[in-house]
């Protein structure tokens, strides 16, 4: 199998104060890789280096198999938007629009025709237990459910990777446990890789394996990827 | 002290025998460690010795006749008391931290002691955390109580591993 999002000797200065330090790191289809560390060990940086957000002083990213930090910041963002969901401590859904609308917005942006966005959004929010709240705002649900909302808009356009930063940073165990639940069978179902970065032990123990950063060096690893094959992933 | 408390708790709900009884606490706490049949009736002779339980008939069963107990006065008051008086504190650290120190005297890297510790125990809670999704409502909470426990001490290893550096020496100067 090929990795679907892979860094290659990642390296990052802050001016003059080095935050990684040459980091690999690759995403098989359909895997979820927790990504530990302590705050200050560079996992935000290298979050942003993967997605482009910050371009590395030296070294690589790829994704689904093309050459992805070169590119010019707008084919960067389109590449973001079609070929990544992103899932914040904070949800991040827009406030004035519902649950539902929220999870369109990816499909809308990418030229999906109305009526395919909405039956989409509604059938991953089904998946994810949360089809009750889809025509509510924001406001009106809980921190569980406008997370699980926010998996929806980071799954629903079936990328091949989506980029986790503490996505239950901001909400109670068994909530937090509901919701990786739902995004970790959800990603996997339709083969989507997910980096779950978390200072969380508790949360890492939901990913098929780990990946831990200290002083910007990948200090240990282990687990394994699941074994059952997953289906591609059109990107 | 649980192997007798929870034979009465057992009994609380209604006289039965060992056999049964047995089987019962193996699918309440048996988890990694089944109760065998010696324990069982040593215990229920104790607790009949003790007046907490006493034998109420005889039953018949496949291996032969099977006595039937039932938990006492003084024992529904000898269960009530246990089950209200908290289980202290454990205050001791467990072996980890002992591991540790020596490592530090003994000069020995005590940050590979960590990094051992922390891998063992985060591939101990990704197994728990898979397992608990298909087991029932009792594993899962046994699941929930060693999860919460192996928190605690990759807690403990992450603090540990940041001040390994500033007390090293400080450590060692105790050991002295």
């Amino acid at each position: 199998m090929s990795a679907v999002l892979e860094g290659r000797g990642l390296r990052h200065a802050y001016g003059a104060t080095p935050v990684l330090g040459g980091v690999d790191l690759a995403l098989e289809p359909g895997e979820v890789v927790a990504l530990l560390g302590p705050s200050g060990s560079g996992k935000s940086t290298l979050l942003h280096l993967l997605a482009g957000l910050l371009r590395p002083d030296s070294g690589e990213v790829w994704l689904a198999g093309e050459r992805f930090d070169p590119l010019s910041e707008r084919r960067r963002s389109d590449r973001r938007l079609r070929q990544m969901g992103f899932v914040f401590q904070l949800g991040d859904l827009v406030p004035e629009l519902t649950i539902a609308e929220n999870v369109e917005l990816p499909l809308r942006l990418t030229g999906v025709r109305a009526a395919v966005a909405r039956a989409r959004a509604l059938a991953m929010l089904d998946r994810l237990g949360v089809a009750d709240h889809a025509h509510k705002r924001v406001s009106e649900v809980s921190g569980g459910q406008a997370q699980r909302g926010a998996v929806a808009r980071a799954l629903v356009h079936r990328p091949p990777v989506v980029l986790a930063d503490e996505p239950t940073g901001s909400l109670d165990t068994t909530t937090g446990e509901l919701v990786l639940e739902a995004l970790v069978d959800a990603a996997t179902a339709q083969g989507t890789a997910v980096l779950l970065v978390t200072h969380e032990m508790r949360v890492a123990s939901w990913a098929h394996r780990d990946v831990l950063l200290r002083d910007g060096r990948v200090v240990g690893a282990a687990g394994s990827a699941p074994e059952v094959a997953t289906t591609a992933v059109s990107a | 002290m649980t192997v007798p408390m929870a034979l009465l708790a057992l009994l609380d709900d209604g006289p039965s025998h060992g056999f049964d009884l047995k089987r019962r606490y193996d699918a309440l706490l048996g988890q990694d460690r089944e109760l065998k049949y010696g324990q069982v009736y040593s215990t229920l002779a104790r607790l009949e010795r003790d007046g907490l339980a006493s034998g109420v008939g005889v039953e018949a069963g496949a291996g032969g006749d099977r006595k039937v107990y039932a938990i006492t006065p003084a024992g529904v008051t000898e269960l009530d008391e246990w089950l209200a008086a908290p289980n202290p504190p454990g205050g001791r650290p467990s072996e980890l931290f002992t591991r540790v120190v020596l490592a530090l005297v003994a000069g020995r890297p005590a940050d590979q002691v960590l990094d051992t510790h922390r891998r063992a125990y985060l591939d101990r809670m990704r197994e728990l955390t898979a397992a608990r999704r298909g087991g029932d409502v009792v594993d899962r909470l046994a699941g929930d109580y060693e999860i919460a426990h192996l928190e605690a001490d990759l807690r403990w290893i992450e603090l540990a591993s940041a001040r390994l550096g500033a007390i090293a020496d400080e450590v060692r100067e105790v050991g002295r």
